[in-house]
């Protein structure tokens, strides 16, 4: 009895300390590059893309790398945050944002604003090649949520007289609004007395040696993530449900603000939704809070999906072929399409040309 | 007595550790291995792959530009001709410069075409030697890229192909 006592706490003992080991290994596999397996170095083991600040403070490829565009209420900018330049807009941007002979468009959104097509084949440039009167600002900045949007868009809709506004969102930008880092450590909104609560600024330039992933055991974490995703069992699954329903309250009072101000200024508001590849194969509850929400406000928008999907059944391509490889933006044939498209929109219901 | 203690904690603390090495590098390789064909990331970025027509040729799903690039998993025969069809887009006069871009980001030259705007289909033949195809290890790549690079071109691709004969 006796040794069957002592095997069994050695075994016991054994079985903890081979979990504590476990747990050391994958840590140095996860934090350094000592022990090469991709597989159990993936970030997507450890958190959602969608959910989680720990997968984005695990992920260094999307991370920014320039910190001069680091802007202590955005986030981050389009480019170095200067004196002279205090939200780090680009020159051309700063130019068109300048220029008074023009009726402004001020486009905000992330980088599907511009997309991967180069340089002349961004969406407003395009759009500026047909444009007469009006010249559009871009004021897009690549990884924005719709949080950031609305940030950017109160500290610049008073530099435009009379503005025309666009919003080009991604159906991911509902997303990125809970998030309280991505690229960097970002402004964030809470609700507190049903209004919206800013929060995550100061943004810190040493966030990340400040605050690493929160995250107990990165085994029990790998685990519990993988046999969630596989057998999406109740707790599992609540989490992220409760997450979604939080992305929508607070979007919903995101587009109330946009809605709010425009409103109050008389500004002409129009969104123009983007989608990634994936979106353009089914309605995503993304896409369909979108449209709700701006339908039961009565805000105007663009959808470009079937746009594209019109344009690929015409030509005869498939929908792959709007998309840059391994990379997921629009190409330039979707950017050229997007541009007229909402140029014949634009002519059309605000009398542009 | 006591040296029988510090043998029998020895033995204890040499058991324990044993068991705990073997388990818990057994968990991570089983960790390993049984993850391997899971993929956690929500993308696909669409279906990139190679599209096989017929026996030896091989549709590039359309690319903008620039550069305009596409990727390619299969081995090209060196010693055989390679014939490009490139369909486009819009009107357009000029040079185009062809590339083949080796995955360890070294891009080789394949010549240059000239794009006539009265045309909507180009064809281009290279033929790439055994040394360019190699990489460092000398070995033969699994992916390559085609890339058409026309920077300040405005004019993009409506298909590409890529012929082996």
């Amino acid at each position: 009895m006796l040794i069957k006592t002592k095997i069994f706490i050695i075994f016991i003992i054994s079985i903890f300390l081979s979990l504590f080991l476990t747990e050391c290994i994958i840590r140095v596999i996860v934090f350094t590059d000592f022990i090469k397996m991709p597989v159990l170095k993936n970030p997507y083991r450890y958190g959602d893309y969608f959910y989680d600040d720990d997968f984005w403070k695990l992920e260094p490829k999307y991370r920014l790398t320039d910190l001069r565009r680091i802007h202590p209420i955005l986030g981050w900018s389009q480019t170095y945050i200067s004196k002279d330049n205090p939200l780090g807009l680009y020159e051309d941007v700063l130019n068109n944002l300048n220029q008074n002979s023009k009726t402004k468009i001020l486009f905000y959104g992330d980088s599907f604003v511009r997309g991967c097509g180069g340089y002349d084949f961004q969406i407003p440039r395009l759009m500026n090649l047909s444009l007469k009167k009006e010249i559009v600002v871009d004021l897009s900045v690549g990884g924005y949520g719709l949080d950031q949007m609305l940030l950017m868009f109160e500290l610049t809709y008073t530099k435009a007289e009379n503005p025309y506004i666009i919003f080009g969102v991604l159906t991911e930008d509902v997303d990125r609004a809970i998030l309280r880092v991505r690229s960097n450590q970002k402004p964030y909104f809470i609700i507190k007395d049903d209004k919206l609560d800013l929060k995550g600024i100061p943004v810190d330039k040493n966030f990340y040696a400040k605050n690493p992933p929160k995250i107990n055991s990165y085994l029990f974490r790998l685990v519990y993530r993988e046999l969630g995703n596989k057998f999406q069992f109740k707790s599992y699954k609540s989490i992220y449900e409760n997450k979604d329903k939080s992305k929508k309250e607070i979007n919903s009072k995101i587009i109330d603000k946009i809605c709010k101000i425009s409103k109050n200024k008389n500004y002409p508001l129009l969104f123009v939704l983007f989608y990634r590849r994936e979106d353009l194969d089914f309605i995503s509850w993304q896409e369909d809070f979108l449209k709700t929400k701006l339908t039961k406000l009565n805000i105007k928008y663009f959808d470009t999906k079937p746009v594209l999907i019109q344009y690929a059944a015409d030509n005869k391509v498939p929908l792959d072929n709007f998309y840059v490889a391994n990379n997921g933006h629009h190409n330039a044939v979707a950017n050229k399409v997007i541009a007229e498209g909402l140029f014949k929109y634009l002519s059309k219901s605000a009398k542009f040309n | 007595m006591i040296l029988k203690k510090v043998y029998f904690v020895g033995k204890v603390i040499l058991i324990v550790s044993l068991i705990s090495i073997s388990f818990s590098l057994l968990l991570i390789i089983l960790l390993n291995i049984s993850l391997q064909n899971t993929s956690r990331e929500p993308f696909s970025y669409g279906k990139w792959n190679k599209q096989k027509i017929g026996s030896e040729q091989y549709m590039i799903a359309k690319r903008d530009f620039p550069p305009y690039y596409s990727d390619l998993s299969f081995k090209i025969n060196s010693l055989k001709p390679i014939t490009f069809y490139i369909d486009y887009l819009d009107n357009f006069k000029g040079e185009v410069n062809i590339y083949i871009a080796k995955d360890n980001g070294i891009w080789i030259s394949l010549g240059k075409i000239q794009l006539t705007n009265s045309m909507k289909r180009k064809t281009f033949s290279s033929v790439i030697s055994q040394d360019q195809l190699l990489d460092d290890r000398n070995v033969a790549f699994g992916a390559l890229y085609i890339v058409v690079e026309t920077y300040k071109a405005k004019f993009y691709i409506q298909k590409a192909y890529i012929i082996q004969t």
